[in-house]
């Protein structure tokens, strides 16, 4: 039984909750019991005194990933881990699955005006390369391919749909992370979809997003400008115009997290895309079982140093060797986590 | 949505890739009418370029103008080898007649390819073609105006036919002379830069000591070693000009004997300079005088690169060169084409309308030739022959050995001259 399963109960009325670690905000069906922060792993949610109105969830891009697919994802990811904890096993970090949806902006929006540009059009001369020797010499003819930039003006009266903007501060890190999801696969979100599912409450609202849209519907003009004239290289885009019936939409998107604890009970989040299989996690070394193993490596060490001295023959090198050998599963989970460390958390 | 196909000043809207999207490009620069005809403002008579004034001047009442021009010399825009501009080259003389309307009276008249100004044989009205050849990068951009006045020059024609030893005595009094016609000739000019590695066998003089049994000693001797060696180097080519007529119409080795002309008068093209003017458009496309200006780049980079060895022993050089930046124009060059009767036969000259250096043919006079060369093949072989009966007669045999080599210088210059006379005979 997973973890979400033992959380879930006879309820779907959903319950704000936060995370007094993280401080993230999430929505839990009403139902469930304490239930640890998702993202952070570090504390238990709260029921959250914060009672503002959310944006009304339209879309939902749901998961695509099967349990089979799931069991090998995770399989990978732990390969190759160093001196991995007890607790970092394949069932474990099934078992701690749980679905969360994390919420992005879409927007629509028409824009209608004037547009000035420098674009780069692709043109071949012909060159040639020569070489000479006994025989005279010989000529090789080279396309070479050169940018020339030309000035285009027009109008631009075009709909824009389902621009993504960012409903949390941390959305860009976890895109770096996880990746995006196709969302050509979203459709109209209702309750029952999320019954059994956390869903993280987004942190940024449309009046603070508007002019991101913009730079984007400016980007967006400007490839298609680029592409209505010809032209191959965008080198100056200027829009002159109105952004016109700007609708934004809420939709979530699926992820999936579980962790993993270590020997002093420490919990390493793990997430994975629900769609494309991206798993983002700290694989962190257990220090203890380096130890471990640099002890009994030391200790043959000794005990070896010792027989070769007083059985006096000349192999009492081979026991410095091993001595300075030991200490190498200590450096080399030492170098690990530090590396580990460095990776940015779970956004 | 309507807009008006200018809305943009200095733009036209041009179709678009996308709906939704409207695109207006700058408007390209438009042709100039097919054929220009000049008319005298003052009395409607016909106007002409006039060297001497270096403008535009009637013939019936005097009245000149100006030609509204600037000197762009060495900077004048240059082109690039584009796959348009390469094919089109090819593709712009497949004609061999082309039809001209005259304005003046309505006469369709057919000149052969390549004519860029005419006369109308009916009326007499002078035009310029513009629109010759199609690709507008392939019309002239720029020309080199006439700056050498033909009354200028017949002070230098005439010295021209009285110089020299072996031409007849007569031949600058006796010449009948045509009078000198203009014409701008075809040019390509081509500018490229190149970075060239080269790889051979350099030989170096180095000094070597050696036993010598013979005085018993050590001595010292310079030996030449060779060893493989490598180089690279870059160089910039700038305004080659190879020109673009028909070898069969007009004799290149003339062409080239009144060469250079100095690009830095180069002005931007203006029709009225060829008004009532001859002018040739090319005949040899861009594509193999850009071969023959790159026989001549190849000429210079293998000396540079032998130059860079540091050595004037060199062998099996072999060079990877990379041509960049290859640039091309097309411009009119001023020549003026004459010739003179003597003797009942033609000669032909020719001279640089901005220099006024002169090449030309000119008839060697071989009476007075062969009198010569046999004088001084004659007179040593007879002092020669007296000295051996001198000798044979005293039994002093001193002076013959000098004699013998007189002898020999004798024959050796006669022949010299007849060669050269020989030569003088073609272009000078």
């Amino acid at each position: 039984m997973t973890e979400q399963a033992i959380y879930r109960q006879e309820s779907t009325q959903s319950q704000s909750r936060y995370c007094p670690a993280c401080q993230r905000a999430f929505l839990v069906p009403g139902g469930w019991q304490a239930i640890p922060c998702p993202l952070c792993q570090q504390a238990a949610l709260q029921v959250s005194p914060n009672t503002e109105d959310l944006a009304p969830i339209e879309l939902i891009v749901p998961p695509t990933l099967d349990a089979q697919t799931v069991d090998v994802l995770l399989s990978q990811f732990m390969k190759g881990a160093a001196f991995p904890y007890p607790d970092f096993k394949a069932e474990n970090l099934k078992k701690r699955l749980v679905l969360i949806y994390w919420p992005i902006w879409l927007t629509d929006v028409d824009l209608d005006g004037e547009w000035d540009a420098i674009f780069g059009y692709d043109y071949q001369v012909v060159s040639s390369r020569e070489k000479m020797g006994n025989a005279g010499w010989s000529s090789q003819k080279v396309i070479k391919t050169r940018v020339k930039e030309e000035p285009r003006k027009g109008f631009l009266n075009r709909h824009y749909e389902n621009v993504i903007s960012p409903a949390l501060h941390t959305h860009d890190q976890r895109l770096s992370q996880l990746g995006m999801v196709d969302l050509k696969t979203a459709h109209s979100w209702q309750a029952v979809n999320t019954a059994q599912s956390v869903i993280q409450k987004e942190t940024l609202h449309p009046n603070e997003l508007e002019d991101g849209v913009k730079k984007q519907c400016v980007n967006l003009a400007s490839a298609d400008c680029r592409k209505a004239s010809g032209a191959q290289h965008p080198k100056s885009y200027t829009f002159y115009g109105e952004f016109k019936n700007m609708n934004w939409t809420k939709c979530i998107v699926p992820m999936f997290t579980t962790y993993y604890v270590d020997d002093k009970g420490v919990r390493y989040p793990i997430a994975i895309n629900g769609q494309t299989g991206a798993v983002y996690g700290r694989r962190m070394a257990s220090t203890k079982k380096a130890w471990l193993i640099t002890g009994i490596l030391l200790a043959l060490a000794i005990i070896m140093m010792l027989v070769l001295y007083f059985s006096k023959t000349d192999y009492f090198i081979c026991s410095a060797v091993t001595l300075v050998l030991a200490f190498i599963p200590l450096i080399h989970a030492t170098t690990w986590n530090n590396r580990e460390r460095n990776k940015p958390p779970l956004a | 949505m309507q807009v008006p196909k200018y809305y943009f000043p200095g733009f036209e809207q041009v179709p678009s890739g996308l709906d939704g999207v409207m695109v207006f490009a700058p408007i390209p620069e438009k042709d100039a009418e097919e054929v220009r005809s000049y008319a005298c403002p003052q009395c409607g008579g016909h106007l002409k370029f006039d060297v001497n004034s270096a403008g535009m001047a009637c013939i019936y009442c005097g009245y000149t103008a100006q030609v509204a021009t600037k000197q762009v010399g060495k900077s004048a825009q240059s082109f690039e080898f584009t796959l348009e501009n390469v094919q089109a080259s090819e593709q712009e003389w497949e004609s061999d007649r082309q039809l001209l309307h005259c304005d003046n009276c309505g006469a369709e008249l057919s000149y052969p390819k390549g004519a860029v100004a005419a006369t109308c044989p009916y009326c007499g009205s002078n035009k310029v073609n513009l629109s010759l050849p199609k690709t507008k990068s392939l019309r002239p951009q720029v020309l080199l105006p006439f700056v050498a006045t033909p009354e200028s020059l017949q002070p230098r024609i005439q010295e021209w036919l009285g110089k020299g030893w072996m031409y007849p005595k007569t031949l600058k009094d006796a010449a009948q002379m045509d009078k000198l016609s203009p014409i701008y000739l075809p040019y390509w000019t081509f500018s490229a830069s190149i970075d060239a590695n080269w790889e051979a066998e350099v030989g170096h003089y180095e000094t070597e000591t050696y036993y010598d049994s013979s005085s018993k000693s050590y001595e010292t001797r310079q030996v030449l070693r060779w060893r493989w060696e490598s180089g690279a180097i870059s160089h910039q080519f700038s305004d080659i000009t190879i020109n673009g007529v028909n070898p069969q119409r007009i004799n290149h080795a003339m062409l080239t004997a009144i060469e250079p002309f100095n690009l830095s008068g180069l002005v931007l093209f203006s029709p009225d300079y060829l008004v009532g003017m001859n002018v040739q458009a090319y005949e040899t496309p861009l594509k193999e005088s850009w071969e023959l200006a790159k026989q001549e780049m190849r000429i210079v980079t293998n000396k540079l690169c032998e130059k860079d060895t540091g050595s004037s022993h060199v062998r099996n050089m072999s060079i990877d060169m990379n041509y960049d930046n290859e640039q091309w124009r097309y411009v009119l060059l001023p020549v003026y084409l004459s010739g003179y009767s003597y003797n009942a036969n033609y000669y032909n000259f020719m001279l640089n309308g901005q220099t006024g250096k002169l090449a030309g043919v000119k008839p060697v006079d071989w009476k007075k030739v062969r009198l010569i060369t046999w004088l001084v093949a004659l007179i040593p072989l007879l002092i020669a022959l007296i000295s051996l009966i001198i000798a044979n007669i005293s039994g002093n045999g001193e002076s013959l050995f000098f004699s013998g080599v007189l002898a020999v210088a004798g024959i050796a210059i006669s022949i010299a001259l007849y060669i050269k006379a020989k030569n003088a005979e073609k272009i000078v």
